[in-house]
């Protein structure tokens, strides 16, 4: 995308310039804040336990006295390679088949699309738990659930972009000119399929956030005392209704970060979709 | 005129229906639990904490610990009993004037019947009522029963909910459906069960020590924490039990009820026993030298812990059994290694240990306290530059891991099921038990081993206790883990609640005697 785009982009879309300055700042913070005094997110001090917020700790401390500010802006670099890592894994995954299925058609077509559908038909959040308790309680084994549960719908969307473009003129051109299929799965149909992939894919990374941080907080994700929202927040309900501030502050992290994604999201459904664009 | 009539009689008779809904309620009990009680008779019974107390107040058993001290046994369908010189005879007689709910009157017959078919249908009681060897009917109120050992604990084994009797009849006439129709002697009817909601029971106006005092007990299944807080302000519920021991910490009910004039907080020290344990008998461990366990064990702020995270619902423990246990030696309270980080680096520098080569993973159980005990510990290790990875498993999983040795250490607990040193020493730490689930796993030691048994095995009180002072002092020597903490049992109860006693070994509570004002 040119330049010119990028800026027209954000010039007509308020919500994702939104959307992403909030989230520049959360990476400033989560790259920056542990070289600027940021206290440690694991150091226990039972003698600041559960102290309501006040200039020494901005956003409090937990049942530990460790101070929940750190433990956001640590959790942080957590939660955003989680989001990251698993739409990564699950694009790479669902559009590589998803693409062959769509422009080989047939057999392959047939074994990847049942395969997808069995996947899909088990409620995704429902399946990360059986496979993150199958995996063991890990982060990775977290993420991996997770990216398993995503990748297809990828799949689908890579293969009916790549049956619609399959027939495309320019495509038929190709395989008459005899190009290798792989060179023309590559170079001209995944290039050409690629717009409404990157807006699932920007869409997703909420939905990755919040499926992690519920594996998290149902204990199959990060274990203590790594900071990390979701297992946070589950560490710390017990203490919701005295200290809400323990909870509250991962809690709001997540719905900040995983709205942000959402508005950007949105805004580049409505940029890749030529009849919105034109009213745009 | 009629019409007039019909309103007068309707509200004469919703009023009476009020007054009466009102002296029913009155004397209904409702206690909050957090899980189905799996099963409601003897029988099949596993020591699921809500069955079994469901059992102790519908059926009876020969005998049971004495209130408030349970520090000894007194009769209940059992008049008396006599235990021959070698340990291993014990003749009952039993009373004569006890009829289970159904009708049918309870006699020795009963007793055999109902042993004989829980040693039959359960594999949990092999080690325990799995060593008589005959059970003798002489005549319908007297009993004989042979051990094939002595076993002086044997006597707490019948005061267990698995030793209840049952009524002969009614298994004939449910069979397998017993545990859905739980008849016997105890001071409540079976009345109603629904999975995950509640069981009703009615109380039995001829129980032969007198009439319970409520008409109507209802345990109700309530698994959210913050749901059954808000039932107990509200009057909804009248007790929460067994809300804090086993996963959570009910700190924050304690902070909020203490308050509150119409509940009341009662505490009882247990003999739970929860502590860092390491895997005596791993082929490849840094804990196989004495001085590197010792260093943990010094490692750990005991104080800290119980102040930080339990906030004055758990107390110390120093040794293999509690301080309120009768076989407690006050000795080891000394020789306990206590919070000393100086002195655990030094250990650790003398061992010539390098932890960051160990790679450890500190296994645990699932769950709020868990969590928090583990990250306490974590960092309390890490002070002295032990690195270890928190892995909270699954129970099935973390069993699998703990019978199979692999672990090198991990966070684990016992929670004795009778009244008995026995039920901690013999189970925790004979070495010939060491792949039976969560054990200290001990490495073949002639000595200790023929300690635990003779203890396990010796009838007269003052030599049996003289051994377990031996053991303890033994056991502390040798650091078999960092005894961590043991949790009251907490119950809470709206201050109209009379005469509940919070039972600590089983932690099961009666409700014969609580009255509702």
């Amino acid at each position: 995308m040119p330049v010119n785009d990028l800026i027209r982009f954000f010039r007509i879309n308020t919500l994702a310039t939104a959307g992403t300055s909030v989230l520049a700042c959360l990476l400033v913070a989560i790259f920056f804040g542990p070289f600027v005094g940021l206290a440690s997110p694991l150091e226990l001090n039972m003698a600041e336990r559960l102290q309501p917020p006040s200039t020494d700790h901005w956003f409090g401390t937990d049942s530990f006295g460790r101070d929940m500010l750190a433990r956001i802006i640590h959790g942080g670099r957590y939660t955003l390679a989680i989001g990251l890592g698993v739409v990564v894994v699950a694009f790479i995954v669902g559009v590589f088949f998803g693409t062959i299925a769509g422009f080989l058609g047939g057999i392959a077509d047939m074994v990847i699309m049942r395969i997808v559908d069995a996947i899909l038909s088990f409620p995704a959040l429902v399946l990360a738990i059986a496979l993150a308790a199958a995996f063991g309680p890990s982060l990775q084994n977290a993420m991996l659930a997770v990216a398993i549960t995503l990748a297809p719908q990828f799949a689908r969307l890579a293969r009916s972009q790549a049956l619609g473009v399959s027939v495309k003129p320019y495509v038929e051109a190709a395989v008459s000119l005899g190009l290798p299929k792989h060179r023309i799965l590559w170079r001209h149909v995944l290039v050409n399929a690629i717009g409404p992939l990157l807006v699932q894919a920007s869409l997703s990374v909420g939905s990755a956030i919040l499926q992690t941080a519920s594996l998290g907080f149902l204990g199959l994700g990060a274990q203590p005392p790594l900071a990390e929202w979701g297992a946070d927040v589950s560490a710390n309900l017990q203490f919701v209704r005295s200290s809400p501030w323990t909870a509250l502050g991962p809690g709001f992290a997540i719905l900040i970060t995983v709205l942000c994604f959402n508005l950007i999201g949105d805004a580049l459904a409505d940029w890749f979709n030529p009849r919105r664009r034109s009213e745009l | 005129m009629k019409l007039r009539k019909i309103v007068v009689n309707a509200l004469v008779a919703s009023c009476l229906a009020a007054g009466a809904a009102d002296a029913q309620e009155a004397s209904t009990l409702v206690v909050a639990v957090p899980s189905d009680p799996r099963g409601l008779e003897p029988g099949t019974n596993r020591a699921w904490p809500i069955g079994s107390e469901i059992i102790l107040n519908v059926f009876d058993t020969l005998v049971a610990w004495t209130p408030p001290e349970f520090s000894e046994l007194e009769g209940r369908l059992a008049e008396s009993w006599t235990i021959s010189e070698d340990g291993k005879t014990f003749d009952f007689v039993l009373r004569d004037d006890v009829m289970f709910h159904d009708g049918t009157p309870f006699d020795a017959e009963s007793v055999k019947f109902s042993f004989e078919r829980t040693m039959e249908l359960n594999a949990y009681v092999k080690a325990t009522l799995g060593i008589i060897e005959s059970i003798d009917v002489n005549s319908p109120t007297e009993l004989t029963i042979s051990l094939s050992r002595p076993y002086p604990a044997f006597m707490s084994i019948l005061a267990q909910p698995q030793s209840a009797i049952v009524s002969p009849s009614a298994v004939a006439e449910h069979g397998e459906d017993f545990t859905n129709n739980p008849v016997g002697t105890g001071p409540f009817k079976f009345r109603d069960y629904q999975a995950d909601t509640r069981v009703v029971l009615d109380a039995n106006p001829d129980y032969f020590r007198g009439a319970p005092k409520l008409s109507r007990l209802i345990y109700s299944v309530i698994p959210e924490a913050s749901t059954r807080r808000l039932e107990l302000e509200n009057g909804g519920i009248d007790v929460i039990q067994q809300s804090g021991q086993l996963s959570a910490v009910p700190l924050e009910e304690m902070a909020a009820f203490a308050e509150n004039p119409d509940i009341q907080i009662l505490e009882s020290p247990s003999q739970i026993i929860r502590q860092l344990e390491f895997n005596n008998s791993h082929p490849d461990s840094p804990f196989n030298d004495v001085r590197v366990r010792r260093a943990v064990a010094h490692a750990i702020d005991y104080d800290g812990l119980l102040a930080g995270i339990f906030g004055g619902t758990a107390s110390r423990v120093y040794g293999p059994l509690t301080s309120n246990s009768w076989a407690f030696n006050p000795k080891v309270a000394e020789m306990a290694p206590g919070y000393d980080p100086e002195k655990a680096r030094a250990l650790l520098a003398e061992a010539g240990a390098n932890p960051a080569d160990w790679n450890l993973k500190l296994y645990g159980f699932q769950g709020s306290l868990w969590g928090a005990l583990a990250t306490f510990v974590h960092a309390n290790l890490a002070d002295v530059g032990i690195g270890v990875e928190i892995a909270q498993t699954e129970f099935p999983t973390y069993r699998a891991l703990h019978t199979g040795g692999e672990h090198k250490i991990a966070l684990d607990g016992r929670q004795p099921w009778y009244n008995d040193p026995d039920a901690h020493i013999t189970i925790g730490y004979y070495s010939g038990l060491a792949d039976s689930a969560m054990t200290f796993r001990m490495p073949e030691d002639k000595e200790l081993d023929d300690l635990i048994l003779s203890a396990q095995e010796e009838s007269d009180m003052d030599k049996r206790r003289a051994l377990y002072f031996e053991i303890q002092e033994q056991l502390v020597n040798r650091v078999p883990g960092a005894y961590l903490f043991s949790p009251k049992l907490i119950v809470f109860a709206r201050s109209n609640v009379d005469g509940l006693v919070v039972n600590s070994a089983p932690p099961l509570n009666e409700y014969w005697s609580v009255t509702k004002n």
